[in-house]
């Protein structure tokens, strides 16, 4: 059919010739000519729809989604074939959205609020028009969400695991990975969720010390929980056996440390932790014992962690000798409170 | 079908040659516009009655849903 189209073609050309030579001359039929014209037009219109896209007129070649037609049709047909894959699909969708909700719940309230309403729709003028907020601030924390969600996405893909600090076992494990001032840290900035320069504040320390102790934190917690595509969360469960000790402390002096020991323990690539997702405001049991410290609320932590770890790890002796440790204040009045009672009764 | 689409045929050569005479007097004259339009229809037209979108098409050409023709005033 297209040879004789082609022909064809062949054939008004020539006869356009023709017509123009008599026009030329004075003799021909205007009408004629455009009725060849218009024949023409529709044979070419037609061998250009049989023909395959890379041939056409004045054109160069270009890639067009037609060039990938043949591909689109044999994969029809390889679908067609390949039911049985329906089920391997669904499965590897299910996982897909598993660790994409996995991954939405590891990123903070706020990045998660913005991008719920980015996906109702809302643009980040909108978003931040509607919250009250700048708009610089909203773009930000979109990408940081994002972002992150993207990464902890692929880490929980290719292997990675969210633990919880609420299990005894964790616990416990990140209790003998961290030297005690390093739990006193991770208390404050993860399971308090306080920001660096809250924790900077109440120490007086430089912004360099506070980063240095959250970096050795998610670095010894990568070797003590084994690998980096690890994601802690529930950190906020440390206050309830860290307030257990203070209050066991309170009872038994006798388990008050002398020194703060400075544990040496491996490390590996740094692990992501999740801050505390508590709504309300309200500071932990063992915060609120000592927020009256000041200053000094990070030692007292300090003692309460070792105390925890002398009481897991009893036969380590890492200790290096400094200073005996004074004992603090509340320490003191309970034990003074204790003596006044026994010498009164 | 065929012979109603060859007076189509001659009624769009006719529209060409009006819009050619046209432009050689005026190229700016606005019912140009129009009455291209309307010569497009009656191609159309033409085409459909000759059996044009009818025509077996390569597979390649039928999965898209393309069209042979070229349609400046597609939108």
């Amino acid at each position: 059919m297209l040879d004789e189209l082609q022909k064809r073609q062949q054939e008004l050309q020539a006869q356009k010739e023709i017509e123009l030579e008599r026009q030329a001359r004075g003799e021909g039929n205007d009408l004629a000519l455009f009725v060849i014209n218009e024949e023409l037009l529709d044979v070419i219109a037609q061998i250009r729809s049989l023909s395959p896209v890379s041939w056409k007129w004045g054109k160069k070649r270009s890639q067009s989604s037609a060039d990938f037609l043949p591909d689109k049709s044999s994969f029809i047909d390889w679908r067609a074939e390949n039911w049985a894959l329906d089920d391997e699909i669904d499965e590897e969708r299910a996982r897909l959205k598993k660790a994409a909700a996995e991954a939405l719940d590891l990123l903070t309230p706020r990045q998660r609020e913005f991008l719920e309403l980015h996906a109702k729709g809302l643009s980040c003028n909108k978003i931040a028009d509607r919250l009250g907020l700048d708009r610089s601030g909203v773009c930000r924390t979109m990408r940081r969400a994002k972002k992150n969600a993207r990464e902890a996405a692929d880490k929980l893909l290719s292997g990675g695991k969210i633990i919880s600090l609420a299990d005894p076992e964790i616990m416990e494990k990140v209790l003998v990975a961290l030297s005690p001032l390093q739990a006193a840290h991770f208390y404050l900035f993860y399971s308090e969720g306080w920001s660096a320069q809250q924790i900077m504040d109440l120490t007086g320390s430089g912004s360099f010390c506070v980063e240095r102790h959250s970096r050795l934190i998610r670095s010894r917690l990568s070797a003590a929980l084994g690998g980096e595509n690890i994601f802690l969360v529930h950190t906020e469960a440390l206050d309830e056996p860290a307030y257990q000790m203070f209050c066991e402390l309170k009872a038994h002096p006798e388990l008050f440390p002398e020194y703060i020991p400075f544990p040496k323990y491996p490390q590996g690539p740094p692990i992501r932790i999740q801050k505390n997702q508590k709504e309300d405001d309200r500071p932990g049991k063992l915060c609120t014992a000592l927020i009256n410290r000041g200053p000094e609320m990070v030692q007292d932590m300090a003692i309460i962690f070792t105390a925890i770890r002398n009481k897991l790890k009893p036969h380590r002796t890492w200790y290096v000798p400094s200073a005996p440790l004074s004992k603090p204040e509340w320490l003191i009045s309970t034990v003074e409170a204790e003596t006044h009672n026994g010498q009164r009764s | 079908m065929k012979e109603m689409a060859a007076e189509y045929r001659i009624a769009a050569a006719k529209l060409a040659m009006w819009i050619e005479r046209k432009k050689a007097v005026d190229a700016t004259d606005p019912d140009i516009a129009s009455i291209q339009r309307t010569l497009n229809d009656i191609r159309k037209i033409q085409r459909l009655l000759d059996g044009y979108y009818t025509t077996p098409r390569t597979a390649d050409f039928a999965l898209a849903g393309r069209l042979g023709e070229k349609d400046n005033h597609a939108r």
